[in-house]
């Protein structure tokens, strides 16, 4: 009995594996294609077909070319410092939220949820949105890009379902001794949570490191882009048909592909490499000692 | 009667005041920039014209619904809207869940590690890249035709086939965002209590057995919850991936309401137009928020709110 | 204090409105008088002189053409702009929207009360014509402002009556600072293009009917294993709108003038006759199998690795720019353009692709409600029209980037052999001949731009059609008439568009050509001809 079973774990630890596997190097190889490309000789890469699996006659000149561009360098700036007040602001006030909503017995709980659900399926739009964010003066500058984003309803709701497992014992413990709002939230609740603030951080992190469009419309000074509207604008040099099919284009010329890549790269290499650090949290372990205290 | 509600309302403040001051903020923010700017939607009901603004723009009713209604690709933008959802809930949805719990079996930390690190990196991707790249490998002198070649097929552009549009949708979300989807549901496993386990394994459960009466049912609040939100976007659709990845020979499978938006409203300046049709869709997407909510309710007792 | 700026916004836009309704009747007054306004005008600009002495800074929104912004992230910082600054004396802030993202930015920009001083945008697109722009109160009507502060493009528009009245609306209100193409030669500047080393090889001519055509694509194929023999740019208007296969059948996929009327190509029998031939030509392997998703970079790399042997592209950033990369792994690589081809041997190609001498695309500068030193902006805009300015829009700076050869003005070694960037990048950077903006451009730029022979050739082969006879004047329908129009075409064109693909690529049959048309029918196609050739009456009127 006891061997069948084992026998069986080992069959499907294979086939796990083996499925595993497969995935990872499906998900893996448009990253590497991307590398490899922007690696490579640009007319060669161009005419190649197929998989590609190493560079083609390898070399550095698209990175040293999207150095010199000195809009790559202010784009980084301007996303770093976006990003970082963003996600104090967004996890400060969204785990407010979520620590308000996973209360019990609260009156206006309820009606408060449903008004703030509501928001996440009507809005007035573009215009209105737009409109609103001038008349609080927040054109052309980064807090108009990070105010209105301080909370994602999606993620309160998460972090409110989140909240609500940790055992009520906790907190009513640290009520009864005296503890207030603030000091259950931030000694109690958040080290908690720890996994799936790591979550939040990811999921906002992701978000303003990838947000261009309020970027490209709000921001009027170019010297203020952050990085993805300038990857962008990169980007689509080689396809009109997103590129604004009206206006009249006249003998235009693409940026290389190399290029391209490349800035594919830069752009995207720093937030893949918060994942790892960010990662050990996901492991078990952490909850369920501060449970049994 | 009255008195008893006030006097709840009274108690209640007294009991939760600081509580309420804490949440203030969150509440100020959602006034703000949620509730202050959804005046504009009235706009659906109007002609309007920025330079007049809303006080000067004339009324016209329904008439910009009734005009999305008449509209020769009304039924056939909605129909793929919606199939497109559907197939996203069937196929997608239980993607990244499937992912985790597959994760979660692994003995292998080094290995466990390197496969969730490896899927997540699509997530990251420009679409602009996604899309060239599922553009590429779709044509006839693609990576996908090289295979079919192989196995004795023959050479077809996939990406120019109506037929195939969906499937080619559908499968490169599922690739582009299994990984990423599954962050949360490795998170509400990590959540579950190992002691669980160690009971189910006294018991004599299997895998199978800790699967079905464990595992499933401790990230099932999860589950739920991600289902609703995902049924309350069921009009909700990419513009920026649909229009990067069709083309005029797939329109037939491919133009959805979003799309369609983006080209009647938002680049022939169609304010109104598009404000209504984005009016309709979330009446929709709200209708379906709400009944699935209900239904979760009575069968499961988790719900929004 | 939102209220407050409401109010604020009404009483500007009523400012506006009788602003224009005085400058409408003064202009009336004027035109009686103009012989007096003009000596008038003359009599004042006697004092003025570039530089201007003022310390105004105008803001300026443009869209950043894309060959400047591959090196730079503001006009401002070209040596063009430093240029300008130093000669009119006007110091200018530019304001860009994000690349891609032009039409949404120029769309919410409207909604602001505060509009930069000039905008520079493709109003003869604007939603309701620029007459709507006038009477929207967004930018104000020139006429008043040319005869003070403009000589130099007053100068330009009596020398050139046609143009003069390509740049009014059906009011005669003036309301942009054209770009104007100065040349014959620039009205042209693509069009079908092939390996002329394979032709020698394969001991065959340059195509001049459809059947030749066919023959050279079939021995491409057959000899030369291109996969698809004839390859393009499917997805931008521009090309696809001329493709010369279908100006050979004298089918065109949009609007045109047959007969002096204005009639809808894409439900002419032409048309089906064209569809006819490359869903044919579909199914024998002579066009790009994924002909629909094709990007720039698809089509060169086909081009010039040998998949594909044909193409329909632009002389610089096609012919040019593949030459070169198809050289360097290939030294025999040589394209050659073919002209417009034509049904019947002997004939002169009757369709080809043509612009108007006024294009009416981006480029055309106008001076909004918002500026206040209506003047200064003016001035600047003028410029471009003054003879030192048409040097520095075209050529630069001398002895930087262009010299006196000959009693011609030549680019110099910096524009044309930068071992930096390619030509079409380093122009970018000195003159703004490359792409456009408010002035003439000069034929010697296209001839220089070219620096290949077969690419002047090509030129000169592709700009011998009878086109000018179907190209519709810059017309512009009333408010009322462009937004039906508008509502309309969006669903025509889309349907157009779809079928077209699907007759080609045979997944539609062409028996359903009659069901085609009456569906485009029902959509009301005729309503809008009717409104198109009352706008083409009153053009013809003015």
């Amino acid at each position: 009995m006891k061997k069948k079973n084992s026998n069986s774990f080992s069959i499907f630890n294979l086939f796990n594996i083996c499925i595993l596997s497969i995935l990872a190097l499906l998900c893996i190889y448009p990253i590497w294609y991307v590398l490899t490309a922007s690696l490579s000789n640009g007319n060669l890469i161009m005419q190649h077909s197929g998989l590609l699996l190493l560079p083609i006659k390898p070399n550095i000149a698209a990175y040293i070319a999207v150095f010199k561009n000195k809009m790559i360098l202010s784009g980084y700036l301007n996303t770093i410092k976006i990003l970082i007040i963003s996600l104090i602001l967004q996890i400060t006030m969204t785990s407010i939220g979520a620590y308000f909503f996973s209360r019990e017995r609260v009156l206006f709980k309820k009606p408060l949820m449903f008004i703030i659900t509501l928001t996440m399926f009507i809005s007035g739009g573009m215009i209105p949105f737009y409109q609103n964010l001038r008349s609080l003066h927040l054109m052309n500058s980064h807090w108009g890009l990070i105010l209105p984003f301080m909370i994602s309803t999606y993620n309160m709701i998460i972090l409110k379902t989140s909240f609500e497992s940790i055992p009520k014992s906790l907190s009513e413990a640290a009520r009864i001794d005296g503890a207030g709002h603030i000091r259950i939230l931030f000694s109690i609740v958040l080290p908690l949570s720890k996994p799936v603030l790591a979550v939040m951080l990811l999921y906002y992190g992701v978000g303003v490191w990838n947000g261009w469009f309020w970027a490209s419309t709000i921001l009027t000074d170019r010297s203020m882009y952050p990085l993805q509207v300038i990857l962008r604008e990169i980007l689509l040099s080689n396809d009109t048909s997103v590129m604004t099919q009206g206006v009249s284009s006249g003998d235009l010329e693409a940026v290389g592909a190399t290029i391209r890549y490349a800035t594919v790269i830069v752009a995207t290499l720093p937030i893949l490499c918060a994942y790892p650090f960010l990662q050990k949290y996901f492991t078990k372990g952490i909850m369920i000692g501060a449970v049994k205290e | 009667m009255k008195n008893t509600i006030f006097s709840k309302i009274k108690k209640d403040l007294k009991l939760n005041k600081s509580l309420y001051i804490l949440v203030l903020p969150v509440l100020i923010f959602y006034i703000i920039f949620h509730y202050k700017p959804m005046y504009g939607a009235v706009i659906a009901f109007m002609d309007y014209n920025p330079r007049l603004g809303i006080k000067g723009s004339e009324w016209v009713g329904f008439a910009q619904f009734i005009r999305f209604f008449n509209s020769p690709y009304f039924v056939r933008i909605l129909r793929n809207t919606v199939l497109l959802s559907v197939y996203g809930i069937i196929f997608g949805f239980p993607a990244p869940i499937i992912l985790a719990l597959l994760l979660n079996e692994l003995k292998q930390k080094k290995f466990k590690k390197t496969v969730q690190t490896a899927t997540y990196l699509t997530h990251f991707i420009s679409l602009v890249v996604v899309t060239g790249i599922i553009k590429e490998f779709t044509q006839s002198t693609g990576l996908i035709n090289d295979i079919i070649e192989f196995f004795g097929g023959t050479r077809t552009s996939l990406i120019q086939n109506p037929a195939l549009y969906r499937t080619i949708y559908i499968t490169s979300d599922i690739w582009q965002e299994i990984g990423w989807g599954s962050i949360i549901y490795l998170a509400a496993l990590s959540g579950i209590d190992e002691q669980l386990y160690e009971a189910a394994s006294i018991d004599g459960a299997n895998r199978w057995d800790k699967l079905l009466h464990v595992t499933l049912p401790g990230i099932s609040t999860t589950i739920i919850i991600m289902l609703i939100l995902r049924l309350g976007q069921i009009l909700g659709s990419s513009y920026e991936k649909t229009i990067l990845l069709y083309n005029e020979a797939t329109y037939e499978t491919a133009d959805v309401i979003a799309s369609y938006i983006y080209r009647v409203g938002i680049l022939e300046r169609n304010w109104s137009y598009s404000t209504a049709i984005g009016l309709f869709n979330s009446g929709i997407n709200f209708i379906f928020l709400l009944v699935a909510n209900k239904l979760s309710k009575k069968i499961s007792e988790t719900s929004l709110w | 204090m939102r209220k407050s700026l409401r109010n604020l916004g009404s009483l500007l836009l009523v400012c506006s409105l009788v602003g224009m309704s005085l400058t409408g009747c003064s202009q009336k007054a004027e035109e009686k008088t103009a012989s007096d306004t003009a000596s008038e005008a003359v009599a004042e600009n006697k004092e003025f002189s570039y530089p201007m002495k003022t310390d105004k800074t105008l803001t300026y929104w443009i869209p950043l053409n894309v060959n400047v912004s591959a090196n730079y992230g503001n006009l401002g910082e070209t040596d063009f702009y430093k240029n300008l600054h130093e000669q009119s004396g006007i110091a200018v802030e530019y304001k860009h929207p994000a690349l891609g993202q032009e039409k949404e930015q120029f769309n919410l920009m409207l909604l602001d009360e505060e509009l930069p001083d000039i905008v520079e945008w493709e109003w003869f697109g604007y939603e309701g014509g620029p007459q709507k722009a006038i009477d929207d109160g967004v930018i104000i009507p020139l006429n008043d402002v040319f005869d003070k502060y403009c000589p130099n493009i007053k100068a330009y528009l009596k020398d050139h009556p046609d143009v003069d009245k390509m740049i009014r609306t059906d009011n005669g209100d003036y309301y942009c600072f054209p770009f104007i193409r100065g040349g014959d030669l620039l009205l042209t500047s693509m069009g079908p293009m092939l390996r002329g080393d394979w032709l020698d090889e394969l001991g065959l001519e340059v195509p001049k009917t459809v059947d030749e055509w066919e023959t050279v694509l079939t021995a491409f194929k057959e000899k030369k294993g291109a996969t698809g023999a004839f390859a393009y740019w499917y997805s931008v208007p521009d090309l696809t709108n001329n493709n010369p296969f279908a100006c050979a059948y004298g089918a065109r996929r949009t609007f045109y003038l047959k007969d002096g009327k204005i009639v809808y190509g894409a439900i002419e029998d032409s048309y089906k006759n064209y569809l006819q031939k490359m869903s044919e030509w579909m199914k024998a392997g002579l066009l790009d199998p994924d002909l629909a998703t094709l990007t720039n970079d698809q089509v060169a790399a086909k081009i010039t690795s040998g998949a594909a042997g044909a193409s329909f592209a632009w002389g610089g950033s096609g012919m040019g720019n593949w030459t070169k990369a198809g050289k360097e792994t290939n030294p025999d690589f040589r394209l050659v353009g073919a002209p417009y081809p034509t049904l019947e041997a002997g004939q002169k190609p009757e369709m080809g692709q043509r612009d108007n001498f006024y294009p009416g695309g981006l480029g055309c500068a106008a001076i909004t409600t918002s500026c206040k030193d209506v003047e200064v902006a003016a001035r600047l805009l003028d410029y471009g029209y003054s003879e030192a300015g048409h040097v520095l829009f075209n050529f630069g700076k001398e002895g930087v980037s262009y010299e006196m050869k000959d009693g011609k003005y030549t680019y110099t070694d910096l524009l044309l052999n930068n071992p930096n960037m390619s030509i079409t990048h380093s122009m970018a950077g000195h003159v703004r001949a490359n792409y456009n903006g408010p002035f003439v451009q000069d034929e010697e730029y296209i001839l220089q731009y070219f620096s290949l022979d077969e690419q002047k050739e090509a030129l000169k082969l592709w700009s011998d059609t009878n086109m000018k006879k179907y190209t519709i004047p810059p017309i512009t329908p009333n408010a009322e008439e462009s937004k039906e129009i508008a509502r309309i075409m969006t669903e025509v064109n889309t349907y157009r568009d779809e079928c077209t693909l699907k007759f080609i690529l045979g997944t539609m049959d062409m028996s359903e050509w009659d069901n085609y048309v009456s569906t485009i029918k029902s959509m009301g196609i005729d309503k809008v001809l009717e409104m198109e050739n009352a706008a083409l009456e009153r053009y013809n009127a003015r």
